[in-house]
């Protein structure tokens, strides 16, 4: 008898085992030990196990039912690993008494909500449950929230290289080459159907532009969301040219581009839900990409344009955006502009030029303003477009001719003008607060 | 202005009456309202009292501060919030937090969501060795020392 039984039990892991058991119905179930044991083999064993039902042939006496329920509901994985598998019980008489439905610990009925809680760790930490066990073997590459950042092998690299240590920076340049094998392997294959977000910064020699370009348009074909990639090289390489694909890419809500990133947008250039623009230090291929890229969204509200010093292909920044809440960006003198943003609430500029060329369309409804004015200083001509701002930061940084008092006095009457709450100057240690 | 109450009822059978505001950060019990789930009371077969109760304590706490600010944000009663709701998870034992994640999934309780999942994956997993994790998830190895050896090699960068 007993040995039948192993028997079974070795017949029945051959199923089992390969985790794959979502139903199980037992129709006249007789209660005795061999029936009882099996069950709780499979219960035990059967991590995808959604629903076992088990149909009770003869009249069991209702205690003695109770009594194998206890049981199996104390051997199934549910209670034992206590949330992984959702195991209902269910127990009838015949074809129409539900006698129990068991198992009220369990619930996270498949592995969802463990994906959804790895999604709430670092790339890196979610990829390291992988040897956990079989079950978690690729419950990662489910996560659609991923971040590859080589940054600390970097500094890292950096500080042996100034010590002289050469070997050791050698050994953590193929460690970043591992980062790089193991994102090359393991994106095309990610089993999210759809990316919500990815995070690529690198800095180290092993990760190479047409990695980007090759990366980057795996995530348009996943439907990304949020995109960042940060690509900032101390030694000179070519620049990552962006897949064609990108700039029409129907789910981007969020770009961040900054570094070493080649932008050449086609004439059919359309981000129908972009919302944030982050553009740093990046090169355009000629001056209509530029301002086609920021012509591409109509429902745009954050936009940060940071330059290079030169070389980036721009003469002239044109932002006419309507939807735009939030701006920050720079006048300098190499460059005009003009800004025509009636929404804007929130605005962020940097004056790093002696005799600009800019214009400033007024902003109605903005909120608040951080100006920072190195150099020139022509306050009028600053204030003018944000008079009806409620919170005001500006900071004056270098050869603000005029005395501290007299520049207050220029200011606070046309702030009072506005419904400017709060203003701060800061200018040789000047601070005021209205 | 009389405030509207809804009738909340657990898996166990055990009532609770709450005004609508603090229901309503549930995404999932407008549903139940408009489906006529039921009458009076909603029915949730899936929490349990005691769980309902946190469910609720939690609620409460972030209507009161939605409502008190007038939609400003307040940094410092932001602050507090965040104070509160690190405060709140650390009371609570294993079993109990879990119960609490599954409850918000249900319900739809987005910040409640955020909170238990962070939480979870804050303590119980980042961090930690291999063998600590298994301890606190019971989960049951079911490598042999090859497979996990081979595991750990495939993922390498994940581990130093």
């Amino acid at each position: 008898m007993s040995s039948q039984r192993t028997h079974k039990l070795r017949v029945l892991e051959l199923y089992v085992d390969d985790v794959s058991l979502e139903t199980f119905k037992w129709t006249g179930f007789n209660g005795a030990q061999e029936a009882r044991d099996l069950v709780i083999f499979i219960l035990k064993n059967a991590y995808r196990l959604k629903t076992a039902t088990i149909l009770t042939a003869s009249e069991l006496d209702i205690l003695r039912k109770l009594e194998i329920i206890k049981e199996f509901s104390l051997s199934s994985r549910a209670s034992t690993v206590q949330f992984w598998d959702l195991v209902v019980v269910v127990f009838e008489v015949g074809e129409e008494e539900v006698v129990a439905i068991m198992d009220k610990i369990s619930g996270f009925s498949d592995d969802e909500l463990l994906v959804k809680i790895l999604t709430y760790l670092p790339t890196k930490v979610a990829v390291s449950t992988s040897v956990l066990s079989k079950q978690w073997k690729f419950l990662w590459m489910r996560v659609p929230k991923l971040e590859y950042d080589d940054r600390r092998i970097f500094y890292e690299t950096q500080s042996m290289l100034l010590k002289g240590d050469t070997a050791r920076a050698v050994s953590l340049l193929s460690k970043s080459e591992r980062i790089r094998c193991f994102i090359d392997r393991n994106l095309p294959f990610l089993r999210s159907p759809v990316i919500e977000s990815l995070c690529l910064r690198f800095s180290t020699a092993p990760f190479k532009p047409e990695d980007i370009t090759s990366w980057v348009a795996l995530a348009v074909s996943r439907s990304v969301r949020e995109l960042s990639v940060d690509f900032l090289h101390c030694i000179s390489v070519p620049n990552a040219l962006l897949p064609s694909s990108l700039y029409t890419c129907e789910s981007l809500v969020t770009l961040k581009l900054e570094g070493r990133v080649l932008v050449d947008v086609p004439h059919a250039g359309c981000f129908p839900s972009l919302k944030t623009l982050h553009l740093r230090y990046l090169t355009y291929a000629d001056e209509e990409s530029f301002q086609r890229l920021l012509s591409s969204s109509s429902v745009l509200e954050d936009l940060v344009i940071q330059r290079r010093l030169y070389g980036d292909n721009v003469k002239e920044v044109v932002v006419i955006i309507p939807s735009l809440f939030s701006l920050s960006f720079e006048v300098t003198d190499s460059c005009g502009c003009v800004i025509d943003t009636p929404s804007l609430k929130y605005f962020k500029v940097k004056y790093y030029s002696k005799n600009p060329s800019y214009l400033i369309v007024d902003m109605p409804k903005l909120e608040e303003a951080d100006i920072t004015v190195f150099g020139f200083c022509n306050i009028k001509k600053i204030l003018k477009p944000v008079t009806s701002v409620k919170r005001l930061s500006l900071h004056l940084l270098r050869n603000v001719k005029e005395k501290k008092d007299e520049s207050s006095r220029r200011i606070e009457p046309m702030c009072k003008a506005g419904n400017t709450t709060s203003w701060i100057l800061r200018g040789k240690q000047s601070r005021m607060k209205k | 202005m009389s405030k509207k109450n809804i009738v909340l009822k657990s898996s166990n059978g055990i009532i609770f009456e709450v005004e609508e505001a603090v229901a309503l950060q549930s995404e999932t019990i407008p549903y139940m309202i408009e489906d006529d789930c039921a009458n009076d009371t909603i029915p949730l077969a899936n929490v349990t009292g005691d769980i309902l109760a946190l469910v609720i304590e939690y609620c409460k706490k972030h209507v009161v501060v939605a409502d008190g600010d007038g939609g400003g944000s307040s940094s410092s009663s932001q602050e507090d919030l965040k104070n509160w709701d690190a405060q709140f998870m650390n009371d609570l034992d294993q079993s109990k937090i879990f119960n609490l994640l599954l409850a918000a999934d249900f319900l739809n309780i987005k910040t409640l969501f955020d909170l238990t999942c962070q939480f979870v994956a804050d303590t119980m997993i980042k961090g930690k060795s291999v063998e600590e994790v298994r301890r606190t998830l019971n989960i049951e190895k079911d490598y042999t020392s090859e497979e996990e050896a081979k595991a750990r090699q495939e993922n390498e960068w994940a581990f130093k």
